[in-house]
């Protein structure tokens, strides 16, 4: 197919599919979400591919494909592992037939994640071999290599990109399919069914298994030595580039490249520690390879100066730039010290805060409920997604996040102890069917008191719009109606249930204190869909007899609406038509165009 | 040699999409290509850059400060915020319209002469694009041909051509590679 500009996404999406991959599974999470939707985009007839409900279904339906021989793949970004991890943990014990391959992306900084956690060090948890790739074009590479040692040792493998492989761009050489042929599930009890007995057996084996796995590594050439003198620098992942221009033009300095971080490259690290004297180790996220360097030194009594992250050589978290290594290593290499910069002084620059789009539901149904809870003691736990734009002003509606689905049980837990107060939960769709509606069940069994507020707008919205099975399509192209989430609810036996349009403010603000009055567990169904799927029907525009009052800019944040020299007026190139701050304008002077 | 660009602007007016027709164009110029995007949150209305590095031997897709050759800002606050990443001698080319977001228009502190004023007091080379009402949605092929024309980019007119067929969605083509024909000069 030839050279073409791919994200890292989309090469690790063309790198299964030249690989034979047979089964793709994966739930939506920033940065890995494109990764599926490049298979699907690009797939023929003989490959599977699913948004599962969660990512512990993709992780199990990936593998029960693999124990039946098939060739699969699981997207997921880090949480996304979390939430599969009690499989992982054990199929790594069982192991696997048809190669296996756990995409799992890490996110430095965090740019869209509330931790930064380092799949590195879950797979060291786990005694599951992982790839740590350095650009596209490498993890395009990479992912063929790891079904090879998957279906080799019999061992799911991770390849564990960071948000910068994920999302950067570079011009890949895609080769053609080489096709593969599951040859199905044969029983096997001792194999396929991990009774504690014969997880002790499995988990010897592992153990004897991956030091042959890491003698391998030494020899791969993701796992390389270049350069010489006695100063070392050891690096993975995205920094590698900055290294390699840092160091661009200089001779004297080794540098020792790590591609399968675990299990270690430990011949390969020692040739390196042995030529050396001091190791500078610049890696992202955990000092992973500082501390396999460090290890090694004890083991084998070499005095050598390991610095990183540890000794504070490196910064402890946070994404690395090319400034951040080429100062560290201009300080550990040749001793200078950066210059300081000076701070310009700028003209005052807005603040842009990420909002909720124009004529996104969420945002009537946030103020539909702050206006109905109007001096009520309340407390709103909320969820990860769109939603959570609406803890900021002027909503303000959103407490307290934990993570995917939990706001129902968080507030479970805030009303234990606070029992004066009126628990609200909101909960995306998608988050309904991934982890929510457990956590609704858990409240209904245990006689909770709180009102569930479900955000039902059709899609994984934040991740890009996204079906989940609520609304019904696949991502094999079928398109029947979704999981009916009212007809779920009514069958958990909740003492009120109720779907409203938010987009009808008064309706919404009365169904709303309505459940609030009722005891139990109640829910109340916001239905619309995104305003990035549905196509705005009408416009709205600001009459001459505004007062600019302002109440529509101080009360709903709506980016649309614009002011300038005290003329508020709407912005049609932005607006969606949602007509909300119609409905709450006191003097009735925004209205639709005709 | 080697040509570093920056784009920079708010999400969702197209950074993104400009950053792959660039890269797209300097790969069809046989150059090697590294790039780079912001995402996640910021995409819903946030502050966003792209970086865009194409030469003969690229090793990593981030510009670090002053190393911009060409600065492409979709909005001038966001040239202003970005500018410390250009280079000496480097081309800014600014899109005037601002966004200004509510809380900056109640508190009347965006100032867009201001910030014009700032660029050109503080950048050798900047080339402002007007971008009228009706142009909206073609802004950042309007801002890539100035940027072609200005010659910093290093790209040809040709390039950006095959860049835009092979790279942009085919809903918005035909209005793209007509905006050229009418930039350009059919």
């Amino acid at each position: 197919m030839g050279k073409r500009i791919l994200t890292g996404n989309n090469a690790i999406a063309f790198g299964a599919l030249t690989a034979g991959v047979n089964v793709v599974c994966g739930y939506p999470g920033t940065p890995s979400t494109e990764i599926l939707e490049t298979i699907a985009d690009h797939k023929d007839s003989s490959v599977y591919v699913e948004w599962s409900a969660n990512g512990k279904a993709a992780l199990e339906v990936a593998a029960g494909a693999s124990i039946a021989g098939a060739r699969t793949m699981v997207a997921l970004k880090q949480s996304g592992l979390n939430d599969a991890s009690d499989s992982v943990l054990t199929l790594a014990y069982m192991g696997i037939k048809g190669g296996m391959v756990i995409v799992s992306a890490d996110d430095a900084g965090p740019h869209a994640s509330h931790t930064e956690q380092d799949t590195r060090s879950f797979a060291a948890l786990s005694r599951i071999p992982i790839f740590d790739p350095s650009s596209p074009e490498e993890a395009y590479e990479m992912i063929g290599e790891a079904f090879r040692v998957s279906e080799l040792y019999g061992t799911p493998v991770i390849l564990r990109p960071t948000t910068r492989v994920c999302l950067g761009k570079s011009a890949v050489f895609v080769r053609r399919r080489v096709p593969h042929v599951p040859t199905g599930f044969e029983k096997d009890p001792k194999k396929w069914v991990p009774y504690p007995k014969n997880a002790h057996i499995n988990h010897i084996k592992i153990e004897k298994r991956n030091p042959i796995i890491a003698d391998m590594f030494s020899e791969l050439k993701y796992n390389s030595i270049s350069g010489r003198g006695k100063i070392g620098v050891a690096v993975s992942g995205i920094s590698c580039g900055y290294v390699r221009e840092a160091l661009e033009g200089v001779t004297n300095v080794r540098i020792f490249t790590v591609g399968t971080p675990y299990p270690f490259p430990e011949k390969k690290a020692l040739e390196f520690l042995r030529s050396v004297k001091k190791v500078l180790v610049i890696e992202e996220l955990d000092p992973v390879i500082e501390r396999e360097l460090t290890y090694l030194c004890g083991k084998h009594g070499l005095k050598k100066q390991i610095s990183g992250k540890l000794d504070g050589a490196m910064p402890i978290a946070g994404e690395y730039t090319p400034k951040i290594v080429s100062d560290a290593i201009g300080r550990f290499v040749f001793g200078i010290e950066p210059e300081a910069k000076q701070e310009e002084a700028l003209p005052v620059l807005p603040v842009r805060t990420p909002t909720l789009c124009a004529g996104c539901p969420h945002r009537a149904s946030l103020y539909a409920v702050k206006q109905a809870l109007k001096g009520k003691k309340y407390v709103c736990g909320g969820d990860v997604g769109c939603s959570l734009l609406g803890s900021a002003a002027p909503l303000e509606m959103i407490d307290t996040c934990l993570s995917l689905g939990a706001g129902i049980t968080l507030s479970q837990g805030i009303h234990r102890i606070q029992p004066d107060t009126l628990n609200v939960a909101f909960m995306g769709d998608s988050s309904f069917f991934a982890t929510g509606f457990s956590g609704i069940v858990n409240a209904t069994h245990n006689e909770a008191d709180l009102l569930v507020c479900i955000l039902d707008n059709s899609a994984s919205a934040l991740t890009g719009q996204q079906p989940h099975p609520g609304s019904g399509m696949t991502m094999m192209g079928s398109d029947k109606s979704g999981i009916d989430i009212e007809a779920v609810l009514r069958s958990l036996g909740l003492s009120y249930v109720k779907t409203i349009d938010p987009m009808m403010l008064d309706e919404a603000i009365d169904a709303v204190r309505a459940a609030a009055d009722v005891k139990g567990v109640r829910a109340i169904v916001f239905k619309s869909p995104c305003a990035a799927i549905a196509k705005p029907t009408k416009k709205f525009y600001v009459s001459g007899s505004c007062v600019a009052c302002k109440k529509c800019i101080r009360e709903l944040g709506c980016p649309a609406i614009l002011i300038y020299d005290d003329v508020v007026r709407i912005d049609s190139s932005i607006c969606n038509g949602c007509g909300l701050c119609a409905q709450i304008c006191q003097i009735h002077t925004i209205k639709e165009y005709v | 040699m080697k040509t570093n660009c920056l784009l920079c602007g708010i999400g969702g007016q197209g950074t993104v999409l400009a950053s792959t027709l660039i890269s797209t164009a300097a790969l069809y110029q046989k150059l090697e290509v590294k790039a780079s995007d912001t995402i996640g949150m910021a995409q819903r209305g946030g502050s966003v850059v792209s970086h865009v590095r194409f030469g003969k031997k690229i090793h990593s897709s981030l510009i670090s400060d002053g190393e911009a050759d060409v600065l492409i800002a979709f909005e001038p606050a966001e040239a202003v915020r970005h500018l410390h990443y250009l280079k000496k001698g480097g081309t800014v080319i600014v899109c005037t319209r601002p966004v200004i977001p509510v809380a900056s228009a109640l508190a009347h502190s965006y100032e867009t002469n201001v910030l014009l004023h700032y660029l050109h007091e503080n950048a050798e080379n900047v080339i402002e694009v007007d971008m009228k009402k009706e142009s909206n949605r073609n802004i950042n092929i309007k801002l890539l041909a100035t940027a072609v024309k200005s010659g910093g980019l290093g790209l040809s007119e040709e390039s950006l051509r095959y860049a835009v067929e092979k790279a942009m969605p085919e809903k918005s083509k035909k209005a793209a590679l007509h905006l050229l024909d009418e930039f350009f000069g059919a």
